[in-house]
């Protein structure tokens, strides 16, 4: 090691880090993990959803070790329930999200990093002017669209990849009062929030099924929630303030048809806006990034695909127009900002720094593409590889 | 049983902990994979015990359920994109947008945050890491270069008064 090796090891070694998990939580959660492998080996993985109490004590999803991605599956849809079961048509062997269906391939490692600017096309090559901020210090971009080919290949024989989503925005005079995500997340066997803790976690009955609701440790976080419906699909739910009641209350009245979620049924909906779908799990997309490390420190991220800005919406951001597009503001505590919005249609622009909202928007106006042989992007660009 | 892995994790966990923080970049996430990684650890107990380099295993299995809690849908993907942005607001104590190095470190591209947590904080040899990641030594090399320049800067000025 040169002295600058040592140098920097030391400096890391001061990096905080966050708490370890107790060892009982470690333990529960191994218990899980050794019930589902056998399960799984005995193709019993899902029927293990309903038979094994063990609350998921780290909340993560998956273990990785599930079994190949199951042959086609030619068994009829489950029936339908009397219960809100809004996903009749959901094939149990076939995960409802790309992540889930990637997860059984393992490993596949297919995330290309783009090789330098040229790789962008235009409406993703996208920079503030150079008057506007000082020019970025690092670039770089990912491509997942042969990632997500060996992903569709691998599942040709299972339904597309829903994207069961749907965000309820409340707002009052272009400010944001509340939001809701809701989404199928698939039938991953298991709630990732497991049983009632005291404190933080609870559990509603909504008729038959039971909603477990967790809120952070962190006051004004927001709170998740999550239950399965009568076809084994989980769904999340994660909102800025709803009620319990309100929550019940979704539950009882949310259905699917044709696909779409619908809400209009649910009082928090019928008094706000529904953006659905909220933002899907076609993979195929591009992302962009350049930042700056001071004065002031800035954040671009382009991202190729059709989400709404609305998905950054949090309570206390702003409607605002950037450039002539919808954008939306965010304040936080710190005194850093961010804004959010489309270019065009289908890209994706999101600004994050450190000054306040009226520089903050000064510069995402002045942001356009830029030509690949921009020095400002291809000087900084950096892979993986070096 | 339990005995031995709770010695075990007692241990490693520090190292670990640490090594997944800078390969993750993200202290958060960084908690829950890390616990993930030893409770799968403790499932196949005890040959985890066995393992030739366990806290090299122990990292690539907890980054590897980062990636792909972060591949699960573009939705948790913007999540945590903003939180890497934002990194204070996720560990509100240790105030790391002031912290370069940490900042540095979190905005280098994923696989050179494994091999700098796998050099400097796991000690690993370059070829060790080659054969952790699959990748090549020379690429262990280029990726560690590049690396340590784009982290000079940031320690140059975390130390500048």
């Amino acid at each position: 090691m040169t002295p600058f090796d040592d140098e920097l090891a030391r400096a890391l070694a001061r990096v905080p880090v966050g708490d370890y998990a107790p060892i009982t939580e470690v333990q529960a959660r191994a218990r899980q993990l050794r019930t589902r492998r056998r399960l799984a080996g005995a193709g019993l993985a899902l029927a293990a959803a309903v038979l094994v109490a063990v609350p998921s004590a780290l909340a993560l999803g998956g273990d990785g070790d599930l079994p190949a991605p199951a042959p086609p599956v030619d068994t009829p849809s489950p029936s339908p329930s009397p219960s809100p079961s809004p996903t009749d048509g959901f094939v149990a062997d076939c995960p409802v999200l790309y992540g889930d269906r990637l997860d059984q391939l393992r490993p596949v490692d297919a995330l290309v990093d783009v090789a330098d600017p040229s790789g962008l096309p235009a409406p993703v090559r996208l920079l503030w002017d150079e008057d506007a901020a000082p020019a970025p210090v690092q670039a770089f971009a990912t491509d997942n669209r042969q990632e997500a080919a060996e992903v569709a290949a691998a599942f040709d024989h299972c339904p597309a990849v829903q994207d069961l989503s749907a965000l309820v925005v409340q707002t009052s005079d272009g400010v944001v009062e509340r939001t809701a995500l809701i989404r199928a997340v698939g039938g991953r066997a298991e709630l990732s929030l497991g049983g009632p803790e005291p404190g933080y976690r609870h559990t509603l009955d909504a008729g038959s099924t039971v909603i477990h609701v967790e809120y952070p440790l962190e006051p004004g976080s927001g709170f998740r929630a999550e239950w399965e419906d009568a076809n084994g699909m989980i769904w999340q739910v994660s909102a800025s303030t709803v009620t319990d009641a309100e929550l019940v209350e979704l539950v009882e009245t949310m259905r699917v048809e044709d696909g779409v979620i619908d809400v209009s049924r649910w009082s928090v909906a019928q008094t706000g806006q529904v953006v659905q779908p909220a933002g899907g799990e076609d993979e195929s997309v591009l992302i962009a990034q350049a930042m700056t490390d001071a004065d002031p420190w800035l954040r671009l991220t382009v991202s190729e695909n059709d989400a709404a800005i609305w998905l950054s919406a949090t309570p206390g951001g702003r409607v605002v127009d950037v450039g002539g597009a919808t954008g939306l503001v965010s304040e936080y505590d710190d005194g850093t900002a961010s804004v959010a919005w489309q270019p065009e249609p289908g890209i994706l622009a999101w600004l994050y720094g450190d000054v306040g909202t009226d520089e903050l928007l000064a510069i995402a106006e002045s942001v356009e593409p830029v030509p690949a042989d921009d020095q400002r992007l291809a000087g900084v660009w950096t892979t993986s590889d070096g | 049983m339990d005995e031995d892995f709770t010695a075990w994790y007692v241990a490693l966990r520090p190292r670990v902990l640490r090594a997944v923080t800078i390969a993750v970049g993200d202290r958060d996430l960084a908690e829950e994979a890390t616990a993930e990684a030893f409770a799968r650890a403790l499932a196949r107990w005890p040959a985890g015990a066995a393992l030739d380099s366990p806290v090299a295993w122990l990292l690539r299995v907890a980054v590897n359920e980062v990636r792909s809690r972060w591949r699960r849908g573009r939705l948790e993907r913007r999540h945590l994109q903003r939180m890497a942005a934002e990194p204070e607001r996720h560990a509100p104590a240790a105030e790391p947008r002031d912290d370069a190095l940490w900042t540095a470190v979190a905005a280098l591209p994923e696989r050179s945050r494994q091999v700098v947590a796998m050099r400097y904080v796991l000690d690993l040899t370059e070829p060790e890491i080659a054969a952790a990641l699959g990748i090549t030594r020379g690429t262990v090399a280029s990726t560690l270069s590049r690396a340590r320049q784009q982290l000079a800067t940031a320690l140059t000025r975390e130390e500048t008064p």
